[in-house]
């Protein structure tokens, strides 16, 4: 029940940004990846269940505002977010390092996942965006070991 | 719970989620189907947030304008730029229906059908993987758009088609830069028919099925629908070719670059009186 509240209002917060980032973010936008950001660090939270629930989730939601075959980012969402579950419980993270070199791998495999699925199943050409979009990861991991450091300095700060 | 759940619960929780996402996958050959019922619902529930949003921010916007600086002004400038391209468009439409008509009879009757020629429509989001495929504007089925109907910009030039899925209040537009887009066109000065097809990877188009030993269209040419498609309707720009070469095929490999521009959020105009006629 509680991850269905925090998965909801965590998706909410996804898409709000997601809208406002979009229309901004001009020529880069492949780089920006609010969704791929959210999943991992839901997982890096919440577990592997909730972060795979969670990525199935946003990644239908991508696939519902973009021309081409339905599920494919759900199918990478789903695999990061379960994985993201399941690592953050077996290794320390806690350092921002840590937790910005875990993220980096992850969001690199999740696109990876993605543009290999892309490329088999929904045969569309990648926004390349002049390279820019090999910059996704990084930007991404960046993103998420910011926020990961933010709520967990919050939380601690919180349960004093 | 036996015990086999019990202890796999999370892995078989995983199988059963990549299932879905492959079963949601598999019922999408052959491709080209209408929208399913989950990814339609999902467009209809979540597409009026960007709607929500987009009204949030301009209406922050607007404020300062409307209530503290140059009351009244902003309102009248809006409503004359709004004029301004309702007339360009009504231009458009008419000298290229016009230019078709033959008696006084056919003008009357074709001036008479304008009134409900086009929507205009806001674009309130982009698509979310490539922003060379799609746009959300804020107009849906309930204003009366219907799946195919042309979309074009400001200036009258060619932006794409409506698509699958469309909601009560938002549409999505498949953009002429998708490659699974097809328009017919033809060059202005020199009128070889061809295919434009779109190359999301990059923001441009190919002119597809022109003959290698066509020597007539060259670089800089621009090209207009010739409404061969049966979708769009004749005369609208659609774009400029950047570049010709052969490379011993049948046919030519010609690139050309868009004249529309939605990169940032704009009006477009839906042609809702040509949808089906088509030249």
């Amino acid at each position: 029940m509680k991850d269905g509240l925090y998965g909801g209002a965590a998706l909410v917060a996804a898409y709000l940004l997601f809208c406002l980032l979009r229309p901004l973010s001009g020529t880069l936008d492949p780089v920006v990846d609010v969704f791929t950001a959210a999943v991992l660090l839901f997982g890096a939270f919440r577990g592997e269940i909730p972060g795979a629930v969670f990525g199935a989730v946003c990644g239908l939601l991508v696939d519902a505002f973009s021309l081409g075959v339905f599920g494919l980012a759900g199918l990478s969402l789903t695999a990061g977010g379960y994985l993201a579950g399941t690592i953050s419980r077996k290794i320390n993270i806690q350092a921002f390092f840590r937790s910005l070199l875990f993220f980096l791998i992850l969001s690199a495999g999740t696109f990876a996942a993605w543009t290999g699925l892309v490329a088999l199943i929904g045969r569309s050409p990648m926004p390349w965006a002049g390279g820019w979009i090999l910059a996704r990861p990084a930007v991404t991991a960046v993103a998420a070991a910011l926020l990961y450091d933010f709520v967990r300095r919050l939380k601690t700060r919180h349960d004093r | 719970m036996p015990r086999f759940l019990k202890e796999h619960r999370k892995g078989l929780a995983l199988a059963g989620l990549m299932s879905l996402q492959a079963l949601i996958l598999s019922f999408q050959v052959p491709m080209g189907q209408d929208a399913s019922f989950l990814e339609r619902t999902a467009f209809a529930v979540f597409s009026p947030v960007q709607s929500g949003v987009r009204s949030v921010f301009r209406g922050i916007g607007r404020i300062w304008s409307r209530y503290v600086h140059l009351r009244g002004v902003e309102d009248r400038n809006r409503e004359s730029l709004d004029e301004i391209l309702r007339l360009r468009l009504e231009n458009s439409v008419l000298r290229e229906g016009l230019g078709r008509l033959e008696n006084r009879e056919e003008a009357a009757a074709f001036l008479g059908s304008l009134e409900k020629a086009f929507i205009l429509a806001e674009v309130v989001g982009i698509d979310a993987v490539n922003p060379h495929k799609s746009i959300v504007i804020n107009r849906g089925a309930s204003h009366g758009l219907q799946n195919q109907m042309p979309v074009v910009d400001s200036q009258g030039r060619l932006v794409g088609r409506i698509v699958p899925p469309l909601g009560p209040k938002e549409a999505t537009v498949q953009l002429i830069t998708d490659n699974l887009s097809s328009v017919g066109v033809e060059g202005v000065e020199h009128p070889v028919p061809g295919m434009l097809n779109g190359d999301p990877g990059s923001g441009t188009c190919r002119l597809a099925y022109v003959p290698a030993s066509d020597v007539s269209l060259v670089e800089g040419e621009t090209l207009v629908t010739n409404g061969f498609d049966g979708i769009f309707p004749e005369g609208l720009p659609a774009g400029t070719i950047i570049s010709v070469r052969t490379d011993g095929s049948l046919f030519k490999k010609i690139a050309v670059r868009p004249v529309f521009n939605v990169r940032r959020p704009a009006v477009v105009a839906v042609l809702t009186g040509s949808k089906g006629e088509g030249g």
